[in-house]
């Protein structure tokens, strides 16, 4: 149970900015910069941040729906990077997404039935027969009637839809699934229900996912490993308990300050940062976060803090931690 | 036990109505359905193709034929003997003037039998006779125009008018055998209504087709390749959209009536000769609209997460574009194209109505126009000759009512999150 599934290596995604009439690239968005994690069999790995912070393209990065600038991604022990779209179409059996906006992630003239049968229609030869079977069977997974095949997305809400989307997310039983925001766009109600259906469906198949979030309380309840991420940097990374329980860095702090208590009687200390997220195409020198950081000294504005491992399995980038 | 029987029965009644709404151009149907305006588009519309395409089948007068003298004086003789009929002493009055008519008119129409059976004797004699039908015709109109009953009115008077018909020959709406009477040239008008329906109908769909088609395919490469090719065919059709059509098609005219005349006689096309080059005038200008839409259609649909969705799965990019972006282009396509259609008839009857569109033999909707607007000028022309305005003309009217009723009923039909 403990080998490793994926594995990231100093990944990075610069989308260059292209200006003027012929296109010259005046810089760069540095989206995702040096990034670095590893997950391991039917284990979940939560990936934090504000917008913007490049979780979502880490998603896309993996799954090869966009190019990567720099790094490496080994997938089963396969160096996935090199490969080209044909290449890699035979690996997406195995690593699947389910999307952030249930409303634009299904195809609006296909019915559910269709949507969900297409893996297998473009991965396996199964007949129709045997497609339709396994259809009534991923929607009885995901908690769906099968007559809900013959319908259209439009005729469902936004927890229904983002189940057809989970449902042919598992279509081909995949080893490894990027959850990317999959309940941020559904209300606090629906939201549970899809985290615990998610919770289940890994218990079940084993499935590791990549679970992007901005709910931190979410992630605590999900996710075997945190990796906390900004600017496309990584902050702090390490096990749930690790980062949730003993956080390091004073970015992690903040964040886990500013999550909501159900406790009227709770009084908490606030760690409030000042001002927004810095711009990525310009981000600081040194230490990212030290135009934020309550904290910061005149080294963090010169030297960039070094990913180190503070205890076993608990890496932070910061130098007074 | 009855009950629940029964209650099983409308449960699998339900599931049935469920199961209908599988298909997409099955729940367009019924949407459609709903639309009222668009149905009674839809209905004339299909009068209208019907009276065009079948309506010839039962209506077999020939297009090209014209009727002479003896036909309106056959027509003459109809109306006054029905007024005969109603007043008997009015065939007293006539005397011999109205037995030497009508025997006058017996001879020609022996003739004329003859005549088409193909005696060419009788033929010139038929023609000479021609003079004779004419004076005795005028003679006996202004006979009974000057008629007095017996309570002392004048009730036909309005004879003296008729006479406008013999010279040249043409008959009003109503005469026997002529339902909407006769164009200028003596030929039958409801022939050439059904005859020019039809070039019009084909013109209009046809070229729509075709246009849709190179519309379609443009904006789908611009749209899915994006970069070089997709700003060099946006500029293409740019340039396409600058050229101002009409100057350029009336520049063309002596161009394309060559075209006909080379594909009319020496092909052997006859009349499709004169309809090709229409169509392919109306496609060539006609698709850059379209090819803007589905392109437009195609740039944010690129950017729908289900098009990411296609892409994690694997599908092949011939799978993202056929199943993922065609079909969600298609319905505005199909409406796009529905009001082309109506726009298209209209063009060619703009362009025929200028005397560059259809050429004979052929004729349309808009060539009738052509030749009548000629009439409109003089009030005692315009009287005569009325129907060829406004019958044409109303149709055309109603044919492209009822496309922009219907093709706008489409629009909402094909949008499934309109609930009608």
């Amino acid at each position: 149970m403990n080998d490793v599934l994926l594995e990231v290596h100093d990944l990075v995604k610069w989308f260059p900015i292209k200006r003027g009439v012929f296109g010259r690239v005046q810089g760069h968005v540095k989206a995702v910069d040096g990034v670095s994690f590893s997950l391991r069999q039917g284990e979940t790995l939560g990936l934090v941040g504000e917008s913007g912070s490049g979780k979502t393209t880490i998603g896309r990065l993996v799954l090869k729906l966009i190019p990567h600038t720099r790094g490496r991604i080994v997938f089963e022990g396969v160096d996935i990077t090199s490969m080209n779209y044909s290449q890699f179409r035979p690996m997406k059996k195995d690593m699947q997404i389910i999307f952030q906006d249930p409303y634009s992630s299904l195809n609006p003239r296909m019915t559910v039935g269709e949507i969900i049968a297409e893996p297998l229609l473009v991965h396996t030869n199964m007949t129709q027969k045997e497609r339709e079977k396994r259809v009534y069977e991923l929607l009885e997974k995901v908690t769906l009637r099968p007559e809900h095949a013959r319908r259209y997305p439009h005729e469902f809400s936004g927890g229904q839809r983002q189940r057809i989307g989970i449902a042919r997310a598992l279509a081909l039983n995949p080893k490894f699934i990027v959850a990317d925001e999959p309940i941020s766009a559904l209300d606090v109600s629906i939201q549970a229900q899809i985290t615990n259906l998610l919770i289940d469906l890994q218990r079940d198949m084993n499935i590791s996912f990549l679970f992007i979030a901005h709910d931190l309380s979410v992630v605590k309840h999900m996710a075997d490993s945190v990796l906390v991420l900004y600017l496309g940097k990584p902050m702090e990374y390490g096990k749930n308990e690790d980062v949730f329980v003993h956080p390091r860095h004073p970015y992690t702090q903040a964040l886990l300050s500013a999550v909501p208590v159900p406790d009227p009687d709770y009084k908490r200390e606030r760690i409030i940062l000042q001002g927004e997220i810095p711009s990525p195409i310009d981000p600081p020198k040194g230490c990212v976060f030290h135009t934020r950081c309550p904290y910061a000294t005149d080294k963090c504005k010169t030297e960039i803090p070094q990913l180190r491992e503070v205890a076993t399995g608990h890496f932070v980038a910061c130098h007074y931690a | 036990m009855a009950d629940t029987e029964k209650k099983d029965q409308v449960m699998t009644k339900d599931y049935e109505v469920a199961e209908k709404s599988f298909s997409f151009w099955g729940a367009v149907w019924r949407r459609f359905r709903r639309h009222k305006l668009a149905m009674f588009g839809l209905w004339v519309l299909v009068i209208v193709f019907l009276f065009s395409f079948v309506g010839p089948v039962f209506y077999t007068k020939d297009v090209g034929a014209n009727i002479f003298e003896e036909d309106v004086a056959i027509y003459y003789e109809y109306k006054i003997e029905k007024a005969i009929a109603k007043d008997p002493a009015l065939k007293d009055y006539l005397g011999v003037s109205w037995e030497d008519f009508k025997a006058k008119v017996e001879t020609a129409k022996a003739l004329k039998q003859r005549a088409e059976a193909g005696d060419f004797e009788a033929l010139t004699q038929l023609s000479m006779e021609r003079s004779d039908i004419v004076s005795l015709s005028v003679q006996i109109l202004s006979m009974m125009s000057s008629y007095t009953d017996a309570s002392g009115n004048q009730p036909y008077a309005n004879y003296m008018d008729m006479m406008k018909y013999i010279q040249p020959p043409g008959l009003p709406v109503g005469a026997p055998g002529y339902p909407l009477g006769t164009d200028d040239q003596g030929r039958d008008l409801l022939a050439r209504l059904m005859f020019g329906g039809k070039v019009s109908f084909t013109i209009g769909i046809v070229s729509a087709l075709v246009a849709m088609l190179l519309g379609t395919t443009v904006g789908l490469v611009a749209g899915y390749a994006g970069g070089l090719t997709d700003a060099l065919l946006m500029r293409f059709v740019d340039i396409m959209l600058s050229i101002p059509t009409l100057p350029l098609l009336l520049a063309l005219a002596p161009l394309i009536r060559k075209w006909t005349k080379t594909l009319s006689e020496q092909m052997g096309l006859g009349v499709f000769g004169s309809i090709v080059p229409m169509i392919v005038v109306l496609a060539v200008f006609g698709w850059m609209g379209l090819s803007r839409l589905v392109r437009g259609q195609v740039l944010s649909l690129k950017e729908q997460q289900f098009v990411e969705a296609a892409r994690a799965i694997g599908a092949p990019t011939g799978r993202i574009l056929t199943k993922h972006l065609f079909p969600n282009t298609i319905a505005p396509v199909v409406v796009a194209t529905s009001l082309a259609v109506a726009g298209n008839i209209l063009t060619e009857a703009s362009l025929s109505f200028l005397g560059f569109g259809v050429q004979p033999p052929a004729t349309s909707w808009g060539q009738i126009l052509n030749v009548a607007i000629n009439f409109i000028n003089s009030p005692v022309q315009l009287t005569r000759y009325w129907n060829m305005i406004f019958v044409p003309g109303t149709l055309l009217f109603i044919t492209i009512l009822s496309f922009n009723f219907a093709g706008d009923g489409l629009r909402d039909a094909v949008d499934p999150r309109m609930k009608l």
